[in-house]
């Protein structure tokens, strides 16, 4: 049985999140751990609505804090029901530490992460990908499966391949770990510039992986540059493909002048993006 | 119940015994074929519903080895020792690819061969990147030295490949338990992990996790540990020692038998401990079981 984290932030509950970790349970046969993070440092409210110099300051923040907590509460039942409801094995996890580090370590001993591309752990809205999905990103143990803000049902798989081991891997772990999803029509995405094209592509020894993980895979070449050309390729897809990505991590030089695929794809909020490395 | 609590694109739920086709590579010098290994990588492959796909390394680029070597391996592969070594060479690997080929088709195993010229490492890294196994014979090499086991390839090949490397066990009759080295770092983890992936099958089999000085990792950290492992294998069993961390795993891999051991990191030196030249060392035992090493 695998065990797969589904991140929730008990002040911003996110339906997709518990949509797709029921679905997953069912599917996978997977036991569902809810982590709630409730970091002390974050609240609903901004510091000056806690602030005021009334004699009754101190009663006043304690309600505020009380609603809080009661949200929080109302978030944990929302998820145990509906795991409930759909019979599958859930655990619930609280945590009071600061939310990152802990939801870092929380990835070693788990399968899969499903986590809300919109997710900020703060009561600020971010332009995604948000710090929160950043760091975890780029520190994770386990592969993540970044979510949409809207439940759709996954019918098709794009892989998008560019060549690189860390690529491959992300194909290797979503073939060991979803093996229900790879009976689903499956196309695998490359992008060069014209006479570019990437000659691993064509090996034998990669033609040889995939006939052998995913017989019944078509592979689609794209002509430009590689993050204008796919999301524009994808755009023209149904809403109901699962994206397959390798690398997050690079080197920090093509971070500063260009954004990641990921990243790029993570800001459409359109798909859920499956999303692993090695390091 | 809601719409998306349904089962759901005509998928069939539960992946337990779904199982993906891998691909499982069988690693061998050309000149230096091994067919005793051959009953434990069949048994790889059944399990894994796979082919075997056979990597001859054939060396032809960087050849250190001396003529006479080459006679040598030409007489083991049962060939008469008349030709130029060039030529003799190449009618070797031509024969032990045909004498593999046999024993396949004998033990009922189906087999694609593959030949690789180049520069063995090189050539082995590469195919590893696109494979999900190595089955590597642990005195595999292509120095003309004599070496002591592992050889100075097989440590290049465990600490470079792509993905998991198993050393093959010298002799083979069944697999009876599953033995996990836990040190609480990354590496100990992500090799627990992949060994889980490639073979979600064994897990109604005995399991026994042993780790060196477990108060190292924290009481958190090691009941999260529990939690993982009890959701994927039901026979479980946690050994631990106290102490120097190489006598207190051989100590506690010492009398196992029909075991496949698994590695992280910590494995990759400790291999190398264990197996170190002298042979009056009865740690060598342990190697006569196979070793799962993944490295991240």
């Amino acid at each position: 049985m695998k065990k797969i984290l589904a991140v929730f932030d008990g002040l911003k509950f996110s339906d997709s999140t518990l949509q797709y970790a029921v679905k997953m349970g069912i599917q996978h046969n997977a036991m569902i751990t809810g982590v709630f993070l409730e970091d002390m440092t974050y609240s609903s409210r901004g510091i000056y609505q806690l602030y005021s110099e009334k004699e009754y300051a101190v009663d006043n923040v304690k309600h505020l804090v009380e609603e809080d907590r009661h949200e929080r509460d109302a978030a944990v039942d929302r998820f145990e029901n509906a795991c409930k409801d759909a019979s599958i094995a859930y655990m619930v996890h609280r945590d009071k530490q600061l939310a990152v580090r802990d939801l870092l370590k929380e990835s070693r001993y788990a399968d899969l992460l499903l986590l809300d591309a919109s997710e900020s752990m703060n009561r600020y809205t971010e332009e995604s990908p948000t710090h929160f999905v950043r760091e975890i990103l780029e520190g994770t143990r386990c592969p993540v499966l970044l979510l949409p803000r809207h439940f759709t049902d996954i019918r098709r798989v794009f892989w998008l391949h560019d060549g690189s081991p860390v690529s491959i891997y992300a194909f290797k772990m979503f073939n060991y770990l979803l093996p229900v999803l790879n009976v689903l029509p499956m196309e695998i995405i490359t992008a060069h510039f014209p006479g570019r094209e990437d000659e691993t592509v064509n090996s034998v020894l990669f033609k040889e992986l995939v006939s052998l993980h995913t017989p019944h895979a078509g592979f689609i070449s794209l002509i430009g540059q590689p993050d204008v050309e796919i999301p524009l390729f994808l755009r023209k897809q149904d809403k109901e493909s699962l994206l397959i990505l390798g690398a997050y991590q690079r080197n920090v030089f093509s971070m500063l002048f260009k954004p990641s695929m990921a990243d790029v794809l993570v800001r459409e909020h359109q798909w859920p993006l499956f999303i692993a490395h090695n390091k | 119940m809601n719409s998306w609590c349904q089962p759901f694109n005509g998928l069939t739920p539960l992946s337990e015994n779904l199982i993906v086709m891998k691909k499982i590579l069988y690693v061998t010098d050309a000149l230096d074929l091994h067919l005793d290994n051959l009953d434990f990588a069949g048994y790889i492959c059944e399990l894994a519903q796979s082919k075997l796909l056979a990597v001859f390394l054939e060396n032809d680029e960087s050849e250190m080895r001396t003529d006479s070597m080459i006679r040598t391996a030409a007489v083991n592969a049962g060939l008469n020792v008349t030709e130029e070594p060039l030529s003799l060479k190449q009618h070797t690997c031509d024969t032990n690819i045909q004498r593999f080929k046999t024993a396949c088709e004998s033990k009922g195993i189906d087999c694609v061969v593959h030949r690789d010229r180049g520069n063995p490492l090189s050539e082995l890294i590469l195919e590893s990147r696109y494979a999900d196994l190595l089955l590597l014979n642990v005195s595999t090499t292509f120095s003309p030295n004599n070496e002591g086991t592992p050889t100075d390839f097989v440590k290049d090949v465990m600490s470079n490949a792509e993905c998991p490397v198993m050393l093959m066990p010298a002799s083979f009759n069944g697999i009876g338990e599953i033995v996990f080295t836990y040190d609480g770092k990354p590496s100990s983890i992500h090799a627990i992990k992949q060994f889980t992936y490639l073979f979600p099958q064994l897990n109604e089999l005995k399991t026994v996790v042993v780790s060196v000085n477990p108060e190292e990792v924290s009481p958190e950290e090691r009941y999260k540990f529990r939690e993982w492992m009890h959701a994927h294998y039901n026979y479980l069993d946690f050994l631990s020692s106290e102490g120097n961390v190489k006598m207190g795993l051989v100590e506690l891999l010492f009398d196992r038998d029909k075991s496949i051991v698994v590695m992280g990191a910590y494995g990759r030196s400790m291999i190398s401990n264990f197996l170190s030249p002298s042979h009056a060392n009865p740690v060598i035992k342990v190697i006569s079981q196979a070793v799962f090493i993944a490295h991240n």
